[in-house]
């Protein structure tokens, strides 16, 4: 087996305001193609973990090697260039409500355009060519002018997914990607997600809220609760008893279809 | 925790805002004394009730002292406004009764402190004043015969005070900690709670938030910050009323007798709209259009400078070092001190710089108006939807890029808005900005004013009126359409 493509080595991160210990400890290797699901309470600790990859957050202690490079040490320019490999899905959508789709998926290229150019709305022609190939993707090609605040919630959520593929990213980072969607809409846009995945191989960390999802979407499920790693093994070896470890005592498993 | 003074900065601002309080009604209290006074004895207008200055500072030390005791009741308008409460160490309100107790017992414990400074400082005092009475009387000792206190020129004096109110000082806070040492002794603290009163009584501040039950509510007029707001009000009324020089008798008196004026106002005389005046050498149409020019002036040059200084003011947008809170905190500070000089003001001091004209009132307007949309566009950037801003931070992007693709498209439509809300604004007060000398239409309408040529300042009136009424429409429209 080659050299796992993320590893996590003892990742601690403590807000400062508060007190708050959001990861304790955590550790854990992703190997390329891989579709990881991270499940847990809200607050276990899923966002935290996801944004320390791409350094959205800083973690207090700990490593984090992509490729074997070291995350947690990059700067500047170094860092830009390890987070435009890394597309980030998210549980709001976070595009500019009052911009066009098409500006939106293009803002996904920054990290690749030129600087200068951009800065007044220019991109080049190979990534025009290239937003409306993954809007194709994400079967929206026909919205591409339309203003975002105008789509649906799933519209949005695909919106979200062709500006990640504008990275070619090699890691997809979802955080709760459908969690404001209705089950329906939840499945297609995972779908596209497994597309990526299985097509494409990129590896997707996915974190979701509901059990059914995860076993159906994922090929390895993490679990975490108060910020620690109590579970990390296939989808089908969450069975009740494990379920109740993870979720408390008093929860039950919802069916989302 | 338990050691720690708690919620320390809220309850220093509710303690500074019930003081200030207290001050205010005190000098509305000397203000009454003062006018009643004169009311009912036969002296100057000019005169004033004596007020010496020892007055001054035994009315702040009087006030700071009522200030403490309203706290410690627990209802005070501080402690409603900054949201604190008074608990009884297991998340229920303090009763009435035991509130009552910690006032009582906090009194105890000034008195306590304040007696036992007094009997540390006897002694010293006493042999000090024996001394010195000996020395006076025989011509024997270190220092040459004097009355006890004051001695000396004003330093000296100045001197012997401050080292009073310092040893008194020192000698209190020393009291005060080995009293509170005594209180931890006797009552272990529970978690919450601040040495002292609190200790005695078994209370604890708290968020209102904090209780597990709210108790009884209420009603304002049940609580000491109720009661006192009203008086606040009662008095401010009064007292406003009596400044101001209030009169309904002289409203009515003087309004019947004031015909001739309204007939002339109402009568304009267009005669200089397009003619040139003699007396001012311009015409009132250039002078209107002088006006807008101004305040469209003022407005795109200040839109210059706010917008980029607004990034500076924004929380959001200065780096979390200490040279961006510096940065940011400098900033607000001049929006918030350049919005509270009024462009009149700023006008003289212009006209000075500048000579009295167009130019000085676009400069006033200017520098108000920076302040101003600085203000807020940089509220406008920090309101702004923060998922943007982390997407394209996580695509890659640099600051620049974040700023103009996550930021700009979120913020470019409001601002247009604001601009054009300032615009509005600025015509209004550049249409008598000219009163202060700052040109347009104003410079007329002074001059028409001090000749007592009522028909003119009628047409200039009238003229502004359409004119600002035009710029509201017309802004007001445009903005709905924007946002």
């Amino acid at each position: 087996m080659a050299e796992p493509q993320l590893v996590i080595e003892r990742v601690t991160k403590i807000y400062e305001r508060g007190d708050v210990l959001a990861l304790r400890d955590v550790s854990l290797t992703v190997n390329k193609g891989e579709f990881l699901v991270l499940i847990g309470l809200s607050g276990s600790g899923k966002s935290t973990l996801l944004r320390c990859i791409n350094r959205l957050i800083e973690p207090t202690s700990g490593r984090i090697l992509l490729n074997g490079v070291d995350v947690t040490q990059a700067t500047g320019a170094e860092l830009r260039r390890i987070r435009r490999q890394i597309g980030m899905v998210f549980q709001h959508f976070n595009l500019v409500k009052r911009s066009s789709v098409l500006r939106n998926v293009l803002a996904g290229r920054l990290g690749y355009a030129p600087p200068l150019p951009t800065l007044v709305g220019r991109f080049p022609r190979t990534d025009l060519d290239r937003a409306r190939q993954s809007l194709e993707t994400v079967g929206l090609v026909e919205k591409m002018y339309t203003r975002a605040d105008q789509l649906s919630g799933g519209q949005q959520q695909r919106v979200g997914i062709a500006r990640a593929l504008m990275q070619e990213p090699e890691l997809i980072l979802a955080d709760e990607p459908v969690s404001a969607l209705d089950p329906a809409t939840a499945n297609s846009v995972l779908q596209y997600l497994e597309e990526m995945n299985r097509e494409h191989g990129v590896t997707v960390i996915c974190a979701l809220h509901f059990l059914s999802l995860a076993r159906r979407y994922g090929t390895r499920i993490i679990a975490l609760k108060d910020g620690a790693v109590v579970f990390e093994g296939l989808p089908r070896e969450i069975d009740n008893v494990r379920f109740k470890e993870i979720y408390g005592e008093d929860a039950e498993e919802v069916e989302v279809r | 925790m338990s050691r720690r003074f708690r919620l320390p900065k809220d309850r220093l601002a509710a303690l500074a805002a019930d003081w200030d309080l207290l001050i205010l009604l005190s000098y509305c209290v000397y203000y009454l004394v003062n006018y009643w006074y004169r009311a009912t004895h036969f002296v100057k207008p000019s005169y004033q009730v004596p007020f010496p200055g020892y007055a001054y500072g035994l009315t702040v030390a009087a006030t700071f002292f009522l200030a403490v005791l309203w706290e410690n009741l627990g209802t005070s308008i501080g402690w409603k406004g900054v949201g604190l409460v008074l608990s009884d160490g297991n998340g229920h309100p303090l009763g009435l009764a035991r509130r009552v107790g910690h006032v009582a017992t906090d009194f105890v414990s000034w008195a306590v402190t304040l007696l036992a400074a007094a009997l540390v400082l006897a002694p010293p005092a006493g042999l000090a004043t024996l001394f010195y009475g000996l020395a006076s009387r025989t011509g024997i000792g270190l220092l040459p015969s004097a009355p006890f206190w004051p001695l000396g020129p004003w330093y000296a004096v100045l001197g012997q005070t401050v080292g009073l109110v310092a040893a008194l000082s020192v000698v209190s806070a020393g009291c005060w900690w080995v009293a509170r040492a005594l209180c931890r002794w006797l009552w272990p603290g529970r978690k919450g709670q601040t040495p002292w009163v609190d200790r005695a009584v078994g209370s604890a501040v708290c968020r209102p938030a904090d209780l597990e039950s709210l108790g009884r509510p209420r009603r304002w007029w049940q609580t000491s910050w109720g009661l006192m707001t009203l008086l606040l009000v009662a008095v401010a009324v009064y007292v406003g009323a009596l400044t101001t020089q209030f009169s309904l008798g002289t409203l009515i008196r003087r309004a019947s007798s004031t015909g001739y004026f309204w007939r002339r106002l109402v009568s304009p005389d267009f005669q200089y709209f397009t003619a040139p005046d003699p007396d001012l050498g311009d015409t009132l149409l250039n002078g209107i259009i002088q006006t807008i020019f101004m305040s469209l002036m003022a407005t795109l040059l200040g839109v210059l400078l706010a917008f980029p200084l607004s990034f500076l003011g924004a929380r959001n947008m200065v780096t979390k070092s200490r040279w961006g809170w510096g940065v940011y905190t400098l900033v607000r500070a001049f929006f918030n001190v350049g919005r509270s000089i009024e462009p009149f003001v700023m006008a003289v001091f212009f006209g000075v710089l500048v000579g009295y004209g167009a130019f000085a009132g676009v400069l006033a307007l200017f520098v108000h108006t920076i302040a101003a949309l600085g203000k807020l566009y940089s509220e406008q950037i920090e309101s702004i939807d923060p998922g943007p801003v982390e997407a394209i931070t996580a695509s890659g992007g640099s600051r620049v890029q974040v700023l103009r693709f996550g930021v700009m498209p979120q913020i470019i439509p409001p601002f247009l808005a604001f601009t054009l809300y300032r615009w509005d604004i600025n015509v209004r007060m550049a249409t008598i900005i000219g009163i202060v000398g700052g040109g347009g239409i104003g410079r007329f309408f002074n001059y028409y004013k001090n000749e007592l040529l009522y028909e003119k300042v009628g047409a200039v009136i009238i003229i502004i009126t359409v004119v600002v009424w035009a710029m509201d429409y017309i802004s007001g429209r445009v903005r709905e359409r924007i946002t």
